[in-house]
């Protein structure tokens, strides 16, 4: 394997790395939230507002039936606002955090439901307030079925990234496609998909071995 | 300390409206342990809910400590919650936190400091006999052990009252005597006033003061436990104690005196009285069989019997057999009534030889 493979491999890797962390990260910040007024909000919530809560579901299951290629260049101009630009790795970063907030959402809206109902009355019973339900039962509780979302979530941004090369956001993805099936170098396509998969399995395992360090059940 | 008044609640749902709690007014007094006992679906679930207004009644006042609960807004509502102490049938602990973080949640949310919930905890979990789990998480436990974090929990904030949703009922028979009796204690050292609501009747057999029976949202009989034990005014309630103290005759018995009641238009086959003598009050140990026997010349047979305790009291009931005197029968019951033991008449049975036949 030559140096500038290998050279090229790095630069794509941490291009992942950034589109890939920062908007997991940004998209936690919100899809966490959401997910939370997501349960709040439904029918027997502890702040139940039916309106809201169909409108919020609406919205979030608009834009998880997006594909993500179509998402990407639909919210150009948004992406323009936010990082003044509409081409590289950063502006690739804004539609993949704006595809993973939905996502996150729903999967945090899973794992708070299976928050057993008697623990939120009992609390209710000590007289906690709703901001209190909220951060010392619900999310420490959901905390080990919210990491294990998080995983699944980086692991599909990690393939959707490969799909920033059409705004010229780089990465393995982007890598991968140029390289090996356009410039028919299946050497680096295999390359690519290999690092990938390692990747993967490392952040699949880590999340793993979070959730069972948090797990106390 | 609480007083409901006329309180309801209806639930709407597609079905239409469903009455789950129908015009009850209660007041259990201060320091005592009072039983609510009903089948499923009798709607006593949603009445301890009322006390503390997890569910907020439809109609009706409910008072903890002279404070008209329902008359509070949201705020004031969280701070007298954090007067009532509530344990749970499935117990409800975080199994995020471990035992001492679980009883020091309701000191936390009152935002209390480290050091002060250090002092309160630790005593606590001696309390209860986990001072050696502080560390542990609720998987790691027991039912009973769960339990016990259950009522430390309920009672870090130094409630007045404590509420049980049938905290036993998940409980193994062992396990559910030492946790009532746990409850009992506290009650005695803490000055609680107990509120538990449960389905088995040898729960409040064993700690209950006074109990309520519910049925169809209502409360139907209520009184002190050994008064409704030995005394049943309903059905339901009869029904509930029957298997505890013996009020269910052997079925053969029940069989000979219902054929026999059938038979009652064709008198002169005399044959013989059943007489239940209930042995409560002073002279529930006098050996009144005997005397009855010597004294009036009877030939009692003894069909059906059992002795038991109730809070501490004895009491029996005995199924006898008499001669069909009436002259004897009358002395007999007026011999039993003077000291003071209830009887009831059942019936007449034949002799066995013609009721087989």
């Amino acid at each position: 394997m030559s140096t500038a493979l290998i050279a090229l491999l790095v630069d794509g890797l941490l291009e992942t790395l950034a589109m890939v962390g920062i908007a997991g990260g940004i998209a936690a910040l919100f899809g966490i939230p959401l997910g939370v007024v997501l349960v709040l909000t439904d029918r027997q919530g502890i702040l139940q507002n039916l309106a809201l809560n169909r409108v919020l579901g609406l919205v979030v299951n608009a834009t998880r039936s997006t594909p993500f290629i179509i998402l990407m260049v639909a919210i150009i101009p948004f992406t323009r606002l936010v990082v003044g630009t509409s081409i590289g790795t950063a502006a690739a970063i804004v539609p993949l955090t704006v595809a993973a907030v939905p996502f996150i959402a729903r999967l945090v809206e899973t794992a708070l439901r299976e928050v057993p109902a008697g623990l939120i009355e009992a609390v209710e019973a000590m007289g906690a307030t709703p901001l209190q339900i909220v951060t010392r039962v619900l999310l420490p509780e959901a905390l080990p079925g919210i990491v294990a979302g998080l995983t699944i979530t980086l692991v599909s941004l990690i393939g959707y990234s490969a799909m920033a090369g059409a705004v010229g956001g780089g990465g393995l993805g982007d890598i991968g496609i140029r390289y090996g099936y356009q410039r028919f170098q299946p050497e680096v396509m295999l390359a690519v998909v290999l690092v990938l998969i390692v990747f993967v399995q490392g952040v699949q395992s880590l999340g793993d071995r979070l959730v069972r360090k948090l797990s106390h059940r | 300390m609480i007083d409901l008044r006329h309180v309801g609640k209806s639930f709407t749902g597609p079905q239409g409206t469903v009455e789950a709690l129908r015009d009850i007014s209660l007041h259990i007094a201060a320091g005592e342990i009072f039983g609510i006992i009903g089948r499923s679906g009798a709607g006593k679930s949603t009445l301890i809910r009322c006390i503390n207004l997890l569910e907020r009644p439809s109609r009706g006042q409910v008072l903890v400590d002279g404070r008209d609960l329902t008359a509070l807004g949201a705020a004031d509502l969280r701070g007298a919650r954090r007067e009532i102490g509530m344990i749970f049938q499935h117990f409800n602990l975080l199994s995020s936190r471990n035992v001492f973080d679980n009883v020091a949640l309701p000191l936390q949310l009152r935002g209390e400091s480290r050091p002060a919930i250090e002092a309160k905890v630790t005593p606590l979990l001696e309390l209860v006999g986990l001072a050696d789990k502080a560390e542990r998480y609720p998987a790691e436990l027991s039912g009973g052990q769960k339990q016990r974090v259950g009522i430390a929990r309920a009672l870090a904030t130094g409630p007045k009252v404590l509420l049980c949703d049938e905290a036993t009922s998940a409980l193994d028979p062992e396990t559910t005597e030492q946790i009532l009796a746990l409850i009992k204690e506290l009650r005695d050292r803490l000055k609680l006033t107990v509120v538990l609501i449960t389905h088995e009747m040898a729960v409040v057999k064993e700690i209950a003061d006074r109990l309520a029976v519910m049925e169809q949202g209502r409360v139907i009989e209520q009184g002190a436990t050994f008064d409704v034990f030995t005394r049943p005014q309903h059905d339901t309630t009869r029904s509930f104690v029957a298997d505890l103290i013996g009020f269910d005759l052997p079925p053969m018995l029940q069989r000979r005196i219902a054929a026999d009641d059938a038979d009652s238009r064709n008198p002169g086959k005399w044959g013989w009285r059943l007489l239940r003598i209930l042995f409560t009050g002073p002279h529930a140990d006098d050996p009144v069989i005997a005397e009855l026997s010597r004294n009036l010349d009877l030939d009692i047979s003894i069909l059906h019997g059992r002795i038991d305790e109730i809070q501490g009291r004895p009491f029996g009931t005995m199924v006898v057999r008499l001669p069909d005197d009436a002259a004897k029968v009358a002395a007999a019951r007026s011999y039993l009534a003077a000291r003071q033991l209830f009887v009831e008449e059942l019936g007449h049975v034949h002799r066995l030889d013609r009721a087989a036949g």
